[in-house]
Parts: C-alpha cells; sequence; structure tokens
C-alpha cells in the first residue's frame, strides 16, 4: 500500500495559525519594547533576531540549489522543506524592513560625524552609505526571490513533463545560482553584519557566514524531518540512512564552520594588529568570552563527537536532539558575532532580543508552513522516475 | 507561487514506458563496454609485463635525465655556494624557492582528494585514475620538499627542524607555521605513500602471476606481502583502505592550511588575509586537477587506455576543475574588493600595486590564466574535447605558478616603507631548480608507468556489470 505522503498527513498545516498569532502576539509586545526602551534598544535587538531566521530561509536556497546540482537521495527527504524556506524569502524581504528604519540606530556608520572625520570610515563612504546600502538590499531579495521563483517554476514543470530537458535546465539554474548565493551572501554579509564595526575587515567573515548559513539551512532542515519521522506521511519511507546522510552533511557543515571560524580567529590573534585583534578582544571578555566558549563547545566539539556516532544519526529522536543543540548555537554565534559590536566588552541582553526573535520566527513559520502545504512532502514524482529507471519500467532509448 | 491542489499525488502511470532521451543527456559510463576481468587484467598489466619497451618511453625517460642533470647541477652549485645564487635578497626573502614548494604541493592535492574523499563519497569514477593521482601527488611532494630543505641554507642541518633531545639544547620554534609545514607535510607524504602501497597490492600479486621474468615475479611478489586473495586478505584489506581514506582525508585540508599560514600569519598586506586557508586548499585541488589532466590525457592516447580513463572522467575533472577555479577567482575578488574596503592605506595600495605595480603583467596573466580560462568548463563541448581540456589545464598549470608568483614576491617587493622597496627576480639557478624539479616529478613518473600498473586492475574489474550481479556494492 502507498502511504499517504501529503502534507496533510504530517499534521504541519495545524501549527501554521499557532505560528502566525504567536509571532504577532510577540511582535506587539516587541513594539511596545520600541516605545519603552526606545527605538536604539529595539532596533538593536531586531537585528540578530533577523539574521538567525534569514540564516535558515537563504541557507535553504543554497542547499536546495546545491541538491539540484549534485543530486543524491538524501537531498529528495528535505528538497519540499527546503523549497518550502527558500519561497519564503520575500517574507523576509519584508521583514528587512525595520532594519532599513532603525539603519541610523544600528550602523556605526550612519553618523555623519564618524563618517566624515574618522580617517578609515570617511575613505569608505563609497560603499557605507544609506542610498547603497538600501539599494543593494533591495537587489539581494529581488535576486533571491527570482532564483526561489525559477526553480518552483520548473519543478513545476518537471512535475508535469519529467522531460531531462527541464531537469537539465533547472539544473542549470541551480548551478548559476550557487555562483550567485556565494556573491550575495558575501555582500549582505558585509553590509549587513561585518559594517555594524565600520573599521574592521576580515576576508573570511563573508565565507563564515555563507557556511553558518548552509549548518543553520541543513539543522533546520534536519529537526523538521525528524519531528515528521512518526507522522503517517514518513512512515515507511524515511529510512536510516537517510537521516545517516543528512547527519554526515551536518558533521561536514559543523567541521567547515570551525574550520573558518578557528582560521579566522588564529590568524588575527597571531598577527595582533591594532585594527584587527579588537574584534576578538571584546568577543573574549566577560559574558562574551562565556559566549565564546560555548560556542567552542556546543557549537562544535559536542556536536561534531556526537555526529560521529552512528547510532545517533541513524535514530530520529536522537538527531532531533542534535540539530536543536546546534540550532540554539546559531543563535548564540549570530547573537555574538553581532551584539558586542555596539555594547564592547559589556554584555548586554534585553527582553525585546527574546521578544523579537519569536516574533520574526513565528510569522516567518507562518510563511513556511503555508509555502509548505498543499503538495507531497517529498517529491514523490522524482523518485518515482529514478526508481522506474533503475527497475526497467522506463526505457531509456529502447 | 502556485499550489497544487491539497490532494496527495499517487499518479499511477502505465507500467512500462519509453522515453526518448537525447544523446547528449545519457550518462557515459566508467568503462567502456565490451570488457570483461580478463581482458582489463591483461590490458593494463600488459603494459607493465610486456618485454619490448616502447621508443616513446625511452624518449620521455631521457628527457627526464636530462633534466635531473640539470636539478643535480642547480643543487650542487647551491650547496657550494650558497642560496645568494637565487635572487632572494631584500625585501624579497622569499622568491621562486618557495613559488616551487607551493605549486608543487598544491598539485599533489588532487591524488589524495580523488583516493581518500571520493572513495568516502562512494564516487564510481574515481577508480580508474585515483592510482595514477596518487603516484602525482607522491613525486609532487617529492619535488616540493626539495625547495624547503635547501632554502635552509644549509640542507646537511635540516635534521635540526625535528625536535630530538640534543646536546646543543636546540629546539625547534614551535610557534612558526614553517615548523607546523614540517610535520604536516611529511605526515602527508607518508599516508599518501602508505595509502597507495596498500592499494597496490593485490595488483602486485596480480602481476606476480602473471610475470614470466623470474626476476620479476620475485620483485613483485616481495611487494605483494603474500597477498593470497583470501576472503580474510579481502577483508583485512577493505578495513585497512577505508581507514587510510579516513586518515587522508583531514590531511587534504591541513597541509595546504598550514603552507596558507605561512605567508597570512605574518603583517604584510597580500599575506595577512584571513581567508588565505580554504582559498589556497581550493587553488590546490584546483591546480592538482589540471596537472592529473595534463598527464592523464597524453597517458590515455598513448597507452591506449580510452576504455578505461573515459570521457566521463575527463569531464568530471573539468566540471571539478571549473568549481574550485569558481572559487580562487571569488577570492581574487574578494582579494581587491575587501582590501579597498579595509579603508587601510597598505592594503589599497597592495591592490594598486597588484594590478598597475610593476607587475601587472604576471596579474594580469593570472585572471586570463586562472580566471578565464576555467570557465570554457560551462560548455560541456568544451568539457568533452581532450583538447580543450589539455589547454584549459595548461592554463591552469601556468596560473597556479603565477598566482604563487603573485602573491609572494608580489606583496613583499612593496611593504610599508618605500625606502626599502626593491624587485624580486629568479635567476638562471631559480630556474635551473624549477626545470630541474620537473625533470625529477618526470623521472619517477615514467618509472612508475614502466613498472607498475598505472590503473588499478582489481578496482577496474569492480566496475564491470558482473561484478554488481548480486546486487551488492563493492
Amino acid at each position: 500500500m502507498t502511504p499517504d505522503v501529503s502534507t496533510r498527513a504530517t499534521g504541519i498545516g495545524r501549527f501554521q495559525m499557532p505560528a502566525l498569532i504567536t509571532g504577532i502576539i510577540f511582535g506587539a509586545i516587541s513594539i511596545a519594547g520600541f516605545f519603552v526602551a526606545g527605538p536604539r534598544e529595539f532596533y538593536r535587538a531586531y537585528l540578530p533576531s533577523y539574521l538567525f531566521w534569514w540564516a535558515i530561509a537563504l541557507g535553504s536556497l543554497a542547499v536546495l540549489m546545491l541538491q539540484y546540482v549534485t543530486g543524491g537521495e538524501w537531498g529528495l527527504m528535505i528538497r519540499r522543506p527546503l523549497g518550502a524556506a527558500s519561497r519564503s524569502l520575500w517574507m523576509m524581504g519584508l521583514l528587512f524592513v525595520p532594519i532599513i528604519l532603525g539603519m541610523k540606530y544600528i550602523f556605526p556608520w550612519m553618523d555623519e560625524e564618524l563618517a566624515q572625520h574618522d580617517p578609515v570610515v570617511k575613505l569608505k563612504t563609497a560603499w557605507l552609505n544609506p542610498q547603497r546600502f538600501i539599494f543593494f538590499a533591495v537587489a539581494y531579495f529581488l535576486i533571491w526571490c527570482l532564483w526561489a521563483w525559477r526553480l518552483r517554476v520548473l519543478s513545476l514543470r518537471f512535475y508535469d513533463d519529467r522531460a531531462p530537458e527541464t531537469d537539465l535546465r533547472r539544473r542549470k539554474w541551480a548551478a548559476s545560482g550557487l555562483l550567485m548565493i556565494v556573491l550575495t551572501i558575501s555582500f549582505a554579509s558585509i553590509d549587513w553584519m561585518m559594517s555594524l564595526e565600520p573599521k574592521w575587515t576580515s576576508t573570511m567573515y563573508p565565507l563564515i557566514i555563507l557556511v553558518g548559513c548552509g549548518l543553520s539551512a541543513f539543522v533546520f532542515v534536519t529537526f523538521f524531518l525528524s519531528r515528521l519521522a512518526a507522522t503517517p506521511a514518513m512512515r515507511g519511507i524515511l529510512k536510516p540512512s537517510h537521516l545517516r546522510d543528512l547527519g554526515n552533511l551536518m558533521l561536514a557543515f559543523v567541521m567547515l564552520y570551525a574550520y573558518t571560524t578557528f582560521s579566522e580567529f588564529l590568524l588575527i590573534w597571531y598577527a595582533n594588529l591594532k585594527e584587527e585583534i579588537p574584534h576578538y578582544l571584546v568577543r573574549s571578555h566577560g559574558v562574551w568570552g562565556v559566549f565564546a566558549s560555548l560556542i567552542v563547545i556546543f557549537h562544535f566539539f559536542l556536536p561534531f563527537f556526537l555526529l560521529l556516532i552512528r547510532s545517533i544519526k541513524d535514530n530520529a529522536r536522537t538527531i532531533g536532539v542534535v540539530a536543536m543543540i546546534i540550532l540554539v548555537m546559531r543563535y548564540i554565534a549570530i547573537y555574538w558575532l553581532v551584539a558586542p559590536s555596539w555594547y564592547g566588552e559589556h554584555f548586554h541582553y534585553h527582553w525585546i532580543n527574546f521578544t523579537t526573535l519569536i516574533a520574526v520566527g513565528g510569522i516567518w513559520m507562518f510563511e513556511f508552513i503555508r509555502q509548505l502545504k498543499g503538495q507531497t512532502i517529498i517529491p514523490i514524482h522524482e523518485t518515482w522516475v529514478e526508481e522506474a529507471i533503475r527497475e526497467g519500467a522506463v526505457k531509456i532509448n529502447a | 507561487m502556485a499550489h497544487k491542489d491539497d490532494t496527495p499525488v499517487h499518479e499511477i502511470r502505465p507500467v512500462t514506458q519509453e522515453v526518448r532521451v537525447p544523446e547528449r543527456y545519457l550518462p557515459t559510463p566508467t568503462i567502456e563496454p565490451g570488457h570483461s576481468y580478463a581482458s582489463i587484467t591483461d590490458h593494463i598489466s600488459t603494459i607493465v609485463l610486456r618485454k619490448r619497451t616502447p621508443i616513446g618511453w625511452y624518449v620521455g625517460f631521457g628527457i627526464s635525465l636530462i633534466l635531473m642533470t640539470v636539478l643535480t647541477a642547480a643543487i650542487g652549485k647551491l650547496v657550494f655556494v650558497g642560496v645568494g645564487i637565487w635572487g632572494i635578497n631584500h625585501p624579497a626573502g622569499w622568491g621562486m624557492d618557495i613559488i616551487n614548494f607551493v605549486w608543487w604541493i598544491g598539485i599533489g592535492h588532487a591524488g589524495t582528494l580523488i583516493s581518500a574523499i571520493l572513495l568516502l563519497l562512494r564516487q564510481e569514477w574515481r577508480t580508474s585514475i585515483n592510482r595514477f593521482a596518487e603516484a602525482m601527488t607522491l613525486f609532487a611532494v617529492a619535488s616540493a620538499g626539495l625547495y624547503p630543505a635547501l632554502h635552509t641554507g644549509r640542507p646537511w642541518y635540516d635534521f635540526w627542524l625535528f625536535p630530538y633531545p640534543n646536546t646543543m639544547t636546540l629546539w625547534p620554534q614551535f610557534r612558526s607555521p614553517l615548523m607546523w609545514d614540517v610535520f604536516a607535510v611529511s605526515t602527508y607524504a607518508t599516508v599518501s605513500a602508505l595509502f597507495w602501497y596498500v592499494g597496490l597490492i593485490p595488483d602486485l600479486a596480480t602481476l606476480r602471476d602473471r610475470a614470466t621474468n623470474v626476476i620479476a615475479r620475485k620483485i613483485y611478489g616481495m611487494g605483494a606481502l603474500g597477498w593470497r586473495g583470501s576472503a580474510k586478505h579481502w577483508y583485512r584489506y577493505e578495513t585497512a583502505y577505508l581507514l587510510l581514506a579516513g586518515l587522508s582525508t583531514p590531511l587534504v585540508l591541513s597541509v595546504h592550511t598550514i603552507v596558507s599560514f605561512d605567508f597570512a600569519v605574518a603583517q604584510i598586506p597580500g599575506w595577512h588575509a584571513t581567508f588565505f586557508p580554504p582559498y589556497f586548499v581550493a587553488g590546490a585541488v584546483f591546480a592538482g586537477f589540471a596537472m592529473v589532466l595534463t598527464l592523464a590525457i597524453p597517458a590515455r592516447k598513448f597507452l591506449k587506455l580510452e576504455d578505461f580513463i573515459t570521457m566521463k572522467h575527463l569531464e568530471n575533472m573539468g566540471k571539478v576543475m571549473l568549481a574550485t577555479g569558481l572559487i580562487v577567482f571569488y577570492a581574487y575578488l574578494m582579494e581587491l574588493f575587501l582590501g579597498w574596503y579595509s579603508g587601510n592605506v597598505f592594503e589599497r595600495f597592495m591592490v594598486h600595486n597588484r594590478i598597475l605595480g610593476p607587475y601587472w603583467k604576471m596579474y594580469i596573466a593570472l585572471i586570463v590564466c586562472n580566471g578565464l580560462a576555467p570557465q570554457l568548463m560551462w560548455v560541456k563541448r568544451f568539457r568533452t574535447s581532450t583538447a580543450m581540456l589539455f589547454i584549459t589545464a595548461m592554463f591552469v598549470n601556468v596560473g597556479m605558478w603565477l598566482e604563487r608568483f603573485v602573491i609572494i614576491p608580489g606583496s613583499l617587493h612593496r611593504d610599508f616603507l618605500p625606502s626599502s622597496w626593491g624587485m624580486y627576480h629568479g635567476t638562471r639557478w631559480d630556474w635551473s631548480m624549477f626545470i630541474g624539479s620537473m625533470g625529477l616529478f618526470l623521472f619517477l613518473l615514467f618509472l612508475f608507468i614502466r613498472f607498475l600498473p598505472m590503473i588499478s586492475i582489481f578496482e577496474m574489474r569492480t566496475l564491470l556489470p558482473e561484478a554488481h550481479a548480486h546486487g551488492e556494492e563493492h
């Protein structure tokens, strides 16, 4: 008997409205916080919360395209959630508006005094100015949505015609999209994150954010899949080997993230240049230093050792726990990268940080589920095609 | 965006249907059809066991011997006179010695990537090129190792690099990445050699069993370590091979990461860039695949191995070259952009000096070779043409040498203080060493091709359809 693989059978739809309501309630609380604690507090709390969810949505687009280019059965299981997350990027575009509104509270280079008199920053005003910033931000979102949309259209077409030409076109869009996403994430990370410290530059930084986006997407979809494992839709379809493949990919990204961040740290620590070292000095001080240790332990060592164990990767429940640990650490790592730019050595965490995190998350989750609904939870027709070819039901050029 | 309706989709299509797929979408095989266990064994082992050595081999081997003589002369002169015969001096204390070291060590990376990482990723197409690429790794590491060993000035004291108890209270400076290099490269050489040798054992046994010459049989027999091909042997072999693959995988990253640290820990603009580690690793794989193509395309033709090294292999290597080339190109562009963005006058000057300084021709050539030429690989027609692949690979070989030139003397020759600027030029002894090291590489390669199977015989057998008759993977 064929299992019911519709999204309805996953029961995911019942979370849609509660997600939206939670998002709106916490959004309202955050807006109240805007008036209580002031715009500076609000906007500075909003940015890291936003970036956490943005990394998942955009990373999903990147992983989706990687999947189309390289193939592999691991991708079929997560293609639907990845596609849904990438199609939610327009919503992330809307949610970017507060950042534009709060630019002067968020980005130090918006300060005229600094921009005109600081010997370093004044050399960079051709890049660090609000017009270019907004123009580029709009362009990034348009480009990301274009690719998410093209992949969707070609996938729907493939559903109808199952023609190798359509598949090839989709792969070509995905391949060029990988190129596009590397460049756009690089510049977006410079604009939205690195420029928070306008006098600081590191060539590794864009790569760290890029790998971080990929990792966020992998842990999110793996967590998502692990929750679905027991639902009727996935029973008999999701095999331990699928989870193991995802676990291995997660492990690879965990290592890659550690590799890029550690290399950056080592090189800056070693050279000890006055224009570079403050970045790490503030981040290794006090509570930030504790955060840094947490990142070393829970963002790398713990998941690294857990993901080496096959029995953990094969089991939906255990891999879900590992994914959750990394997901929490993703937020901590992003906060640790962003917040010390404003507060220096002094630790700062406001309740608006938490409420905005839930608000953006709720609204994004609503859109994610909306995009996910109304289709099969795995692209069953694509598995069908591959299986049919393998078993000889479809004869190519017979 | 459009949605399908909410009903689950399980379409029942006709049980059998025929699909017309245009020729160019069909997958190319990893081994040409029509081969059997016997024909594979015959074809590959005959290259080694035949009595008459082809004249072409003597020609190639002769050329490599002549180049080896050049190397011997260059080293001899160096030992008697010292590193003053090279072009290095203030301000460029590192020149072609380090350029060539990095160039060679980078080339080796394709071998490790193909043999270890592609094995773990279960990529079947690695099978016919892994042996050859691993040998290339070893010979490239041997050529690379010459340079730092000689650059110490007094190579007869090189053992001081190793930490051993001594009466001179001498201890290596472990805080220097140059020391890390010593360990990274020697580990790399050891593990690569072991990996290569373990992979050879079953084939050495095949050669032992097929050799008619008594001496050859004895020598191959010793190499085969008593291999009988029993189930237990295979079990042990598979375990050891997988373990070595796991051990080699981090080495692909670590060696070139540490090589990049040699530069990136310094404060010189153009050297101190935090993205050097992944950028160097990508560059190494890029260079390595270009070299595998450079060697595999002629070897395939002269030794008539087209059935085993098929277009699929060449095309896949072209794709890897494109992907890694794009990473390298990204790094070039980011280096320029972030150099400018940094707002640091020295970094900005470095960018300016790269493009418009005295070595501008090198820089433009670098962009053409490594940035533009690999873009040809986007086109399937070029990826499946041996001529175009070979030309692109040659561009990359040159480009990767230029890259190290642009980074090393290109950054050193003009640092912070204009009064200490200077120019760097390699002397004829620098060039003799370089050409000579190519001689060493070719010398070892020709010996390898003549005396050992350049394609793994037993692994090729696993590609045959009958090897999968029971639905099990090897």
